[in-house]
């Protein structure tokens, strides 16, 4: 009398699979589940029994025990419902015993006997077929985001009954057929924007054809109105689209969010996050209680996340963002256990230059102390902007300059041979992106003639070693765009333009 | 005795009689004192049982067993050790059992034994 399936519990991207096992024992009626599961989990007793009710079969009248094993490992959420329930019924003989076994089974119950769609089918799909499951059964809602994962057969059910006639019961019968879709998110993507739409502005636009073509971090200063939010919004535009292990990973973090519509196929355009400065460095890193869910930097992987009024972030949401800068994921401790998440992603920052935002030019409209002024941008000095390849200025737009921009189409083009040709001028050293290359690397390999300015430059003690590393990246990544094969002296003189934020080195 | 009652007596009928063809040798109906009552104390072997009985009409509000509670079962493990006290056999061990008993409107009833609830 013992039923036997498979379900996926997940630890953040991580999968594990999980034997749901169900003992039919010779006693009063009960229905205890074991095996840590979380409160949403425990809540499947109700469920699992109203949804088996509903498909017109029977609730055996004894003593139910569902063990989820391993034991020790931590289980969350309604996903396991439906392996519980079909746990249940082979227990009970009601279905064959030897088929669903086999399969792993992801779902939630609706009272009504429907299947529900879940959060996190393609990285529960994934582990699945990596642990070598030959079948997954998935609400029939999710089954675009689960056929997005190759080498394993998908079942999309709509219904607790549906699946149970499959299994081999008789007399199984839906109340109702309707199929339960995938809520899909409304988000306002950045693909309806075109860098077209950003008029004048010659500087600032190099700047971001730069940023994306070595994947620079980039911190935009300069009034309110100038155009700093229009630019990065159009990041992602003139960004390379993902290549397929990016694609799959940053899919499995927006699934997992609930932010991601299947219909579409993977995601293949850079993500683009703008957390608003009120957000606290849970929403920014991830969390939650328990386990923890992935946060803003998470969502960002492999795409850009945008701190708009960056120095008005608290300082200790900008400390957290350290760690995702410096190991490209995320760890996050919780009472039970830690989760890893990825987190690479392209930061760009923007600012005021002061309080006011006044502060440029000349200056004589700035209302703002001096110490006012240097505390602001102050607050985001230190090891955060250490990693800021990329700090221009952008002024306000002088004139109604009516020439439209060149388009992001143009851009991306130009973009995506650069990095063609930083990938394969790096790849024997495992990196794909300037932004990545160590600094004995960049002083080893650019041409003494051209880095000449930046030696000058760190004599005179207008720059730090590490900002001379940062221009000589830069030079490396203008040279790609210009295809060069080692920067000029030119293209250091450019760099190093392209990282005076307001002169300062 | 109204319909209820009637259906009630009726279902322990049918289980004493069902008992009987297992071979039990069913000792006692309806036994009572002041604490309560058993339903059938019956001899399996050389085991006391005091069997509760509950009689449904159909299973459309679930099993009778789920009308059995822990607090029920207690009071039955009290019950059969009265009953044991108030006579002279001697058993190697007692157990509670419960019985489901479905009449449907037409055909046999349907019977459900767990033996040994806790």
């Amino acid at each position: 009398m013992i039923g036997r399936t498979r379900a996926v519990a997940l630890a953040g991207l991580a999968g594990h699979l999980v034997d749901v096992e169900a003992h039919i024992g010779s006693a009063l009626p009960a229905f205890t589940i074991v095996g840590l599961p979380d409160t949403s989990l425990s809540e499947a007793r109700d469920r699992v029994r109203a949804a088996i009710a509903s498909s017109s079969l029977a609730w055996p009248a004894r003593r139910i025990t569902v063990n989820l094993s391993p034991a020790s490992l931590p289980k969350r959420g309604a996903s396991t419902d439906l392996a519980i329930a079909i746990a249940v019924l082979a227990a009970a003989g009601t279905v064959d015993a030897e088929r669903p076994a086999r399969a792993v089974h992801l779902g939630e119950l609706g009272l009504d006997g429907r299947v529900r769609p879940v959060v996190g089918v393609l990285p529960a799909v994934a582990a699945a077929a990596q642990h070598g499951v030959g079948a997954v059964v998935v609400p029939a809602g999710n089954a675009d985001e689960a056929r997005l994962v190759p080498g394993i057969d998908v079942l999309p059910v709509a219904t607790l009954a549906e699946l149970a006639t499959h299994f081999g019961a008789r007399d199984a019968v839906a109340t109702t057929t309707d199929v339960v879709g995938a809520p899909v998110p409304s988000r306002a993507g950045p693909i309806s924007v075109d860098l077209a739409d950003v008029r004048g502005q010659e500087e600032a636009r190099w700047a971001l054809e730069v940023a994306a073509a070595g994947g620079h971090h980039l911190l935009m200063s300069g009034p309110p109105g100038a155009g700093k939010t229009m630019l990065a919004r159009r990041l992602p535009t003139i960004l390379p689209p993902l290549g397929d292990d990016d694609a799959i990973v940053a899919t499995g973090v927006h699934s997992l969010a609930g932010t991601f519509d299947a219909s579409g196929g993977l995601l293949r355009t850079p993500p683009f996050e703008d957390p608003h400065h009120s957000a606290s460095a849970a929403a920014i890193v991830g969390g939650g209680s328990g386990l923890a869910r992935p946060g803003a930097v998470s969502r960002a992987h492999a795409g850009v996340l945008f701190l708009d009024e960056a120095p008005e972030f608290p300082a200790r949401v900008l400390q957290t963002l350290r760690q995702p800068l410096e190991h490209g994921e995320i760890v996050l401790h919780r009472a039970h256990g830690a989760t890893r998440y990825p987190a690479r992603f392209q930061l760009v920052l923007a600012a005021n230059p002061c309080p006011c935002g006044n502060f440029y030019g000349t200056g004589e409209r700035c209302i703002c102390k001096p110490v006012e002024r240097r505390r602001y941008l102050a607050r985001l000095s230190g090891p955060l902007l250490d990693r800021v390849d990329l700090q221009v200025t952008v002024a306000p737009v002088a004139g109604a300059s009516s020439e439209p921009g060149e388009g992001s189409a143009a851009v991306a083009a130009r973009v995506g041979a650069a990095r063609e040709r930083t990938r394969a001028r790096l790849a024997a050293h495992g990196w794909s992106t300037n932004a990545q290359v160590s600094g004995r690397w960049l002083r080893r390999e650019t041409p003494s003639d051209s880095a000449v300015t930046v030696w000058r430059a760190l004599d005179r003690g207008v720059l730090t070693a590490r900002g001379a590393d940062r221009a000589l990246r830069v030079a490396w990544t203008i040279a790609d765009l210009g295809e060069r094969d080692v920067p000029s002296p030119d293209d250091v003189a450019q760099a190093l333009t392209l990282r005076s934020r307001g002169g300062a080195p | 005795m109204d319909a209820r009652q009637a259906v009630g007596a009726h279902g322990e009928r049918v289980v004493a009689r069902a008992l009987e063809d297992q071979g039990w040798e069913v000792l006692a109906r309806n036994w009572r004192c002041a604490r309560g009552e058993v339903d059938i104390i019956a001899a399996d072997g050389d085991t006391a049982v005091a069997v509760e009985v509950k009689t449904r009409r159909s299973a459309a509000c679930g099993s009778g067993l789920e009308a059995i509670t822990p607090t029920k079962v207690a009071r039955l493990r009290m019950l059969v050790g009265r009953w044991l006290a108030a006579q002279d056999r001697v058993f190697a061990a007692v157990r509670v059992d419960a019985v489901a008993v479905t009449l449907p409107s037409s055909g046999p009833a349907e019977i459900d034994h767990v033996r040994g609830v806790e």
